[in-house]
């Protein structure tokens, strides 16, 4: 069950990464996996993404520019549907990440199935919102 | 005042001596006149006996004029016999030729009165014939009630008024007596009274000036001595009253000048009426040129001066937070508070509170704590993540899920030193933290953690060599110095190359032993050094915690070797390798 919703997961640890990227490949997904902030920019400036799950403790940019980057340059992944996973949960930081333009937000330890069914959600909706355009 | 009083004493003295000597004088006066008066009467009686009315009758001058010669001596006083016309008989002070020749005595007052009226009269007069006061006495001659002459003695008033004077004289003496002595008793009574309060004026005026060590020594029981003990008892009070401010005063200076907090006091036309030290140096300001000026003059912080006649003008006191850029950048807590003097706002105090380092303080403890979480939640994440997907069907997955349960048993782990870690670096940094000092040989603890180390030097190649002398001994707590080798061997393992070296080795230093672990790795880049003790703070994040690491552990090195007495430090360049150091007491 193959779909083609493309996920990039920008995360530092290796682990966690490939904890989603693993769960989200088994769903069906494509899935792009980077390191750093950078790396990230870089990225998301040369491909688009459908959705973004961003950490916010990054190394090189972090979570938060990463989101004001992807949600006000004009580069292709403008459209993209943020998640942000992050051990950060004080109100503050999830208030000035939704600012920067995060679009939901997950605080670790997150449930991999609750991250999962957002992602599908997220997927069905974008996937009516093209058939409408479509039409 | 002194002088008042002797006058009042003389003038009493005066008037009361004036008046007795006034009427005794009178009294006396006349009560001799009188005595003489009468006796005078009595003698003329007797004379008239002898006189014959024959003779008288006759007009025989020369047997009166024996007679009234004969008698005056005897009675030291002048006889005159006079006939019923006035004519003048006989007189002791005069030849009968003479008597002859004598003027009519009729209208002489006396002569009339017992003539005329038949009474005996009585006149004082000048006698112009003696030259003298005279008294003169005339008594009626009669026969069967017939009037024939009359009896006149005289006696000159000289000696009676020579007794009167005498008299005067001794009262006028008495009087510059008592006068004198009025006069000296005034003077000592005066003195007694005047001195003590003379004495009561000089220590008063005393008092006025401020000088409350004199007293009034005077332990009479009058009004005086009761003044005295009032005026001294107030004294003491005043004194003890001065002193007590005084104190208050040093002590409340005392703690103007040593508080931390710094203190302006401003009046209410926001001028500075005095600063403490502290505000000297927060501002680099001094007192005296400060006061007078207005707050803005002297400090030229517009923020504080908002404050200020903010508090002036409403009377509420304020607490507010400034930063200040300048001289340095510091966090201030402005308190002010209106002073009212009845009930008006009479000026301002500002009490400004320097919470630089407790800002710092929260700041790096919210920090900690962030970190903290971040560093539990990151593992838990992981095994969280992990567990649930091998129980959601990748217990089944033959490819990864040995892998996935390696990754859970890496991040157990990982917790588990990081909670030691945590409780390793609570427990020194808690006050009550006790080492247990020993002679302690370098060489054999380094020896055996080099050997806990074994298997990963293998692995990695890495060849270490203990240069520390077999024989030094360092006052230390063995567990504790273990602890800093194995986190330093650690990081010069975790952070090398591939065959690299790690070298171990000791010198002498300002007669302590300073030991060098050095190693042959990726080194430190030089903007990372002087944050590399601080709790959590790692060069690469990602690098280290892929190598299990926290950045706890070189925190617990520096307070270990700063519990012992000694310090750290780090010498690197990227690329070439580290040497980190630490000092310890022989
Ligand atoms: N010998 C070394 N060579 C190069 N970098 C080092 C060396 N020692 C420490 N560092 C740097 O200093 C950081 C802090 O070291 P520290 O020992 O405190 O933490 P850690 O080693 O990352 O974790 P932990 O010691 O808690 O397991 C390291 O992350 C690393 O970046
Ligand atoms: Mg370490």
């Amino acid at each position: 069950m193959k779909n083609s919703t493309k996920v990039i997961i920008i995360e530092d640890d290796k682990d966690i990464s490939s904890l989603i990227a693993y769960n989200l490949r088994k769903a069906g997904y494509s899935v792009e996996q980077v390191f750093d902030g950078y790396a990230a920019a870089k990225e998301l400036r040369s491909a688009y993404f459908n959705i973004a799950i961003v950490d916010i403790m990054l190394p090189g940019l972090n979570g938060f520019d990463i989101c004001s980057q992807i949600k006000n340059s004009d580069n292709p992944s403008r459209g993209t549907f943020v998640i942000v996973v992050s051990a950060k949960t004080s109100p503050q930081d999830k208030l000035y990440a939704h600012i920067m333009g995060a679009d939901c937000y997950f605080a670790k330890p997150f449930s991999v199935a609750i991250l999962l069914d957002a992602v599908n959600e997220v997927r069905d909706m974008q996937n009516r919102e093209f058939i409408i355009n479509q039409k | 005042m002194k002088l008042k009083l002797i006058l009042l004493y003389v003038f009493v003295i005066l008037i009361s001596f004036g008046l007795t000597s006034f009427f005794l004088d009178k009294n006396l006066e006349e009560n001799s006149l009188s005595n003489i008066q009468s006796s005078l009467i009595s003698e003329a009686y007797l004379i008239e006996n002898q006189i014959s009315v024959e003779s008288l009758k006759r007009g025989d001058v020369f047997s009166l004029d024996a007679l009234v010669k004969i008698l005056s001596p005897k009675i030291k006083s002048r006889i005159t016999i006079i006939d019923k016309g006035g004519k003048v008989l006989a007189d002791s002070e005069r030849s009968p030729q003479d008597t002859l020749k004598m003027e009519n005595h009729f209208s002489r007052p006396e002569i009339n009165t017992a003539l005329a009226g038949g009474k005996i009269g009585i006149d004082t007069r000048f006698s112009r014939t003696l030259g003298i006061d005279m008294l003169y006495i005339a008594l009626p001659i009669k026969d069967n009630n017939q009037p024939l002459g009359v009896l006149r003695l005289a006696l000159p008033l000289g000696d009676v008024q020579k007794t009167l004077s005498t008299i005067r004289k001794i009262v006028f003496l008495g009087l510059l007596l008592a006068l004198g002595f009025a006069f000296v008793l005034g003077y000592i009574v005066t003195t007694r009274i005047t001195r003590p309060i003379n004495r009561i004026i000089q220590v008063s005026r005393k008092f006025s000036e401020g000088d409350f060590t004199h007293r009034i020594i005077n332990h009479s029981k009058d009004e005086i001595g009761e003044l005295s003990f009032t005026l001294n008892k107030m004294a003491q009070d005043l004194e003890d009253k001065i002193r007590e401010i005084r104190q208050q005063n040093q002590e409340l200076s005392a703690i103007f000048n040593s508080m931390i907090e710094g203190i302006i006091v401003v009046d209410k036309t926001s001028r500075i009426v005095s600063v403490n030290p502290a505000i000297e140096k927060i501002f680099g300001i001094l007192n005296a040129d400060a006061q007078g000026k207005t707050f803005l003059e002297a400090v030229r912080n517009n923020e504080i001066s908002e404050i200020i006649n903010n508090v002036l003008t409403q009377g509420k006191s304020l607490s507010v937070e400034v930063t200040l850029v300048l001289p340095g950048h510091r966090i201030f807590e402005v308190n002010a508070v209106p002073i009212f003097e009845n009930d008006s706002v009479n000026g301002c105090l500002v009490v400004i509170h320097d919470i630089t380092e407790i800002r710092r303080l929260e700041t790096i403890r919210r920090d900690f704590v962030a970190n903290v979480s971040h560093e539990l939640k990151t593992p838990l994440t992981s095994i969280k993540g992990f567990v649930e997907t091998l129980l959601e069907g990748a217990l089944d997955d033959k490819e990864n899920n040995r892998n996935f349960l390696k990754i859970i048993q890496n991040h157990a782990e990982r917790l588990n030193s990081l909670v030691n870690d945590l409780l390793s670096l609570s427990y020194l940094e808690s006050k009550n933290i006790s080492l247990e000092i020993n002679d302690v040989n370098l060489s054999r603890v380094a020896d055996e953690v080099i050997l806990g180390f074994g298997s990963q030097l293998r692995k990695k190649r890495i060849e270490v060599v203990n240069g520390l002398a077999p024989d030094i001994l360092v006052k230390a707590d063995e567990e504790r110095i273990k602890q800093v080798f194995t986190n330093l061997i650690d990081n010069a393992l975790k952070f090398n190359r591939e065959k690299g070296a790690i070298k171990i080795y000791s010198e002498e230093f300002n007669g302590k032993i300073r030991v060098i672990v050095e190693d042959s790795g990726i080194g430190i880049p030089e903007k990372d050094i002087p944050r590399i003790f601080e709790r959590f703070y790692r060069v690469d994040k990602a690098r280290s915690r892929e190598l299990g690491g926290t950045g706890l552990g070189l925190s617990i090195v520096k307070h270990i070797v700063e519990l012992h007495g000694g310090m750290v430090g780090v010498e690197s360049s990227e690329g070439s390798g580290s040497r980190f150091f630490f000092t310890l007491l022989k």
